[in-house]
């Protein structure tokens, strides 16, 4: 069990995370979401113990951040968003200094490099020298040594940039897969859709607030109380969108192309209905209408000013 | 007995099987490149040596008695460990600063430092791995040296205890490259500063002897140097009675100066208010305390104690050991006195003087923690001599208090130099630093000294340098004492009175956006 609480930084007058708390369970993957600038890695940074924190706390498993420094990081596996790989050892030795410096038994050192390797897929590669790896290849090799001394939590920031899709969906199913060995993953990332397929819950965080934070369908079932819906005329848009500006229950309007209204709507499946039926009534050729589906992109925009520190 | 044997299991993972002192090795080993340098460098003693052989088969016309040769051997013998010397001088700092720069700029060190490692087992494994390869380097005369030991001229012991001192000076050059490589963020200037701050260190003894010498007497510092550690062999120096062993206790000053700047790059690598902090600020107290009442100790004990009327003016050995520690805490004064806003955020000013963050590492608790320093070398140096006469403390009072002047000189502009050139980080005011102290005790010292022989008048090339005050009466050190005390009140004034109208600018800002 992870248990942030009150985490706060601040670099002189620049505050880069204020009073950050959350709680995360064995299994669950986090998804940590924020613009540049926002406090991600600063977040991430001080539960990996590169940071010392202004004031709060984190325990892991009842070990305190700032008491049980050693302990903690013997529990954390850190993957930062560059890959800070040795380009002169090979695959192996690379492996096999963190499994030393992480006080992996050296009788237990072969058999644990080779299963890293193997759950990274880069088996065949263990003779190959680090730099000569390609960027996915280094990719993985960093999440190996992250893996070598089977940490509890895992902090991934920003693990999927520089990546090809294929790569990108190996790390997924990697993640995935991590998650249910019962390690915590926090993962911080801009590519929202791809932290949705994979993420239990996620946090927002803007100029170092969390701003929301939970499990993903919560988030968006709190954001999405309105309804999105696309609507698709014959013709003459703008003036359907005018009307409906001051229908009831109509927040707010959108003309998103020529034939094409977006529109923010506030009620249930009776009041959509009495929508459709005045619209026609009123005569706008209504050709189709879609409900759509609010997702973490959606609920980031929303949520978030764009306001960097 | 389990915190022991933990204790040992530590101690022996950090010396023994540290494996950034494996990974370092191994990566210096690799390729070609090593064994090409290594098979020239060995090409090259075997060269010398033939030449050496040439000349005196040729000198004499092919019959050389065997004293000669013995001699000459010597002579080539000490030609040989010179070579080394200079070689180990600048080989070991650069490869200290390749390997620590080097984990900068890929950013590997964040790794290391996430893993449970601390800053001592990453730098004990840096200096490990460059020690072996000095160590193979050192060793690798041994055939050379060979020919000595079988035709006569030199001994094995002599080797043995040469090569020894040797190694030890690769180990102090490798120590000396620690703080600046991790105070660095390029290995080129890293490695051009630390060779300046080897050769430095390798003077520096030559000063301190000068009493010693004086009195006719040998010293320690004499084996910690290459220019003096020949000659310094089978010497002795007397303590509590005993005769020492001068290479046993020049290797100890330099296991100590070892830990000194062991403990200077730790603190740069660690945390601001991190426990690791803290503790290497403690560490670093302690080893002034150390240091200076070692050596102060020696002082008196090999040196005919001389209060004043020395051999440098109207200091004492002590006044002037001081005065040369005030010399070394001066060199890490751009990494204590300095802050920026633009660089590492753990250089944001936070206030001028605050003592109660004294072991914090951030800028507020420079001066605090400096005055903790000097103060400690001030008692460390004197205080074995309140036990003796106390009147012959007060012949050293002026200079002690210009040594204290001339650090504060310094402080002052570090805080400056931060406030000017802190918006190019803190290398930026670490240049400015550096600027501000050749401007003001070497461009003066430069113009006066060149006035003064074209005026053919030598009293004009001293108006200046306060530096001079060790070798000047009494007086004259005190009022050079209050001359930079006083620029250092009112740089330092300047600069705080900069350094939070700009805070305020920055509030104004960030705050409230």
């Amino acid at each position: 069990m992870l248990e942030v609480q009150g985490l706060t930084k601040s670099y002189g007058p620049l505050l880069a995370a204020d009073d950050v708390s959350f709680r995360l369970k064995p299994g669950e993957i986090f998804g940590f979401i924020g613009s540049n600038g926002a406090g991600k890695t600063t977040t991430i940074r001080m539960l990996a113990t590169l940071l010392e924190p202004d004031a709060g706390t984190a325990t892991l498993n009842g070990m305190d951040l700032r008491r049980d420094t050693m302990a903690i990081r013997k529990a954390i596996g850190y993957m930062p968003d560059f890959f800070g790989l040795y380009d002169d050892v090979k695959v192996w030795e690379y492996l096999d200094f963190f499994a030393t410096i992480y006080r992996v038994p050296q009788r237990d050192r072969k058999a644990v490099i080779g299963n890293v390797l193997e759950l990274v897929n880069l088996t065949g590669k263990s003779l190959a020298m680090a730099g000569s790896l390609s960027r996915g290849m280094q990719q993985r090799l960093a999440l190996a040594r992250c893996l070598i001394h089977d940490p509890t939590l895992l902090l991934l920031d920003e693990p999927a940039s520089g990546l090809d899709p294929r790569a990108r969906a190996e790390l997924k199913d990697l993640i995935l897969e991590l998650g249910q060995m019962g390690k915590i993953v926090i993962v911080s990332s801009h590519i929202l859709p791809e932290l949705a397929a994979f993420c239990n819950s996620v946090g927002i965080i803007e100029r170092g607030r969390m701003i929301a934070c939970g499990a993903v369908e919560d988030i968006v079932a709190g954001i999405s109380q309105n309804r999105v819906l696309e609507l698709r005329f014959l013709g003459d848009a703008p003036a359907a969108s005018m009307w409906l500006h001051n229908r009831e229950n109509v927040l707010d309007t959108q003309l998103t192309g020529e034939r094409t209204v977006r529109l923010d709507f506030q009620g249930g499946d009776e009041e959509q209905a009495t929508l459709v039926a005045e619209i026609i009534q009123e005569g706008y050729p209504l050709v189709s209408l879609r409900e759509s589906a609010v997702d973490l992109e959606d609920v980031f925009l929303k949520v978030t000013t764009g306001a960097v520190n | 007995m389990r915190a022991v044997t933990d204790w040992m299991s530590e101690q022996w993972r950090t010396y023994v099987g540290n494996a950034g002192s494996v990974r370092d090795l191994r990566s210096n080993m690799r390729g070609w490149n090593t064994p090409v340098i290594l098979f020239c460098y060995l090409g090259f003693m075997v060269l010398a040596a033939g030449v050496f052989y040439l000349g005196i088969s040729s000198s004499a016309g092919g019959k050389v008695s065997i004293s000669r040769i013995q001699a000459d051997l010597t002579g080539f013998a000490y030609m040989v460990l010179g070579m080394t010397e200079l070689l180990v001088g600048l080989i070991a700092p650069a490869l200290v600063c390749s390997s620590i720069v080097g984990e900068y700029q890929r950013r590997s060190i964040d790794l290391v430092f996430s893993s449970p490692v601390g800053t001592k087992y990453f730098l004990i494994g840096k200096l490990l791995s460059s020690y072996r390869y000095v160590v193979l380097l050192i060793f690798m005369i041994l055939p050379v040296l060979s020919v000595g030991v079988v035709l006569g001229g030199i001994t094995m012991r002599w080797v043995a205890e040469t090569l020894f001192m040797a190694s030890m000076h690769g180990l102090l050059y490798t120590a000396v490259a620690l703080p600046i490589a991790c105070t660095s963020a390029k290995i080129v200037p890293a490695a051009a500063y630390s060779l300046i701050a080897c050769i430095a260190i390798a003077l520096q003894p030559l000063i301190l002897m000068v009493p010693s010498l004086a009195a006719g007497a040998s010293s320690f510092l004499a084996s910690m140097t290459p220019f003096m550690a020949l000659p310094s062999q089978g010497t002795t120096t007397l303590l509590f009675g005993t005769a020492m062993p001068n290479w046993l206790l020049g290797s100890l000053a330099i296991l100590l100066l070892v830990r000194v700047f062991t403990v200077g790059a730790g603190s740069a690598l660690s945390q601001a208010g991190s426990a690791d902090t803290m503790s290497l600020r403690i560490h670093s107290l302690f080893l002034v305390a150390l240091v200076t009442v070692l050596v102060s100790l020696s002082l008196g004990a090999s040196i005919p104690f001389a209060p004043s009327g020395g051999s440098a003016g109207g200091a004492s050995g002590h006044a002037i050991f001081f005065f040369i520690v005030c010399c070394y805490l001066y060199v890490s004064l751009p990494f204590v006195s300095v802050w920026s806003y633009a660089s590492d955020r753990k250089s944001y000013p936070n206030g001028l003087f605050l003592a109660r963050l004294a072991l914090r590492g951030t800028p507020a608790s420079g001066l605090p923690f400096l005055i903790s320093l000097v103060l400690t070398a001030t008692l460390g140096t004197f205080a074995m001599r309140w036990f003796g006469d106390l009147s012959t403390l007060f012949l050293d009072a002026p200079y002690v208090f210009a040594s204290w002047a001339f650090v504060l000189l310094g402080w002052s502009f570090g805080w400056m130099g931060s406030l000017l050139g802190g918006n190019q980080g803190v290398s930026g005011s670490r240049r400015l630093f550096m600027a501000f102290t050749v401007v003001f005790f070497t461009v003066p010292w430069v113009v006066l000294g060149w006035i003064s022989s074209v005026l053919r008048d030598s009293s004009v090339a001293t108006l200046w340098n306060p530096l001079t005050f060790i070798g000047s009466e009494p007086q004259v050190a005190m009022a050079k004492g209050a001359g930079m005390l006083l620029a250092a009140t009112v740089i330092g004034l300047f600069a705080e009175i900069g350094r939070k109208s700009q805070a305020q600018s920055m509030e104004s800002r960030y705050v409230g956006v």
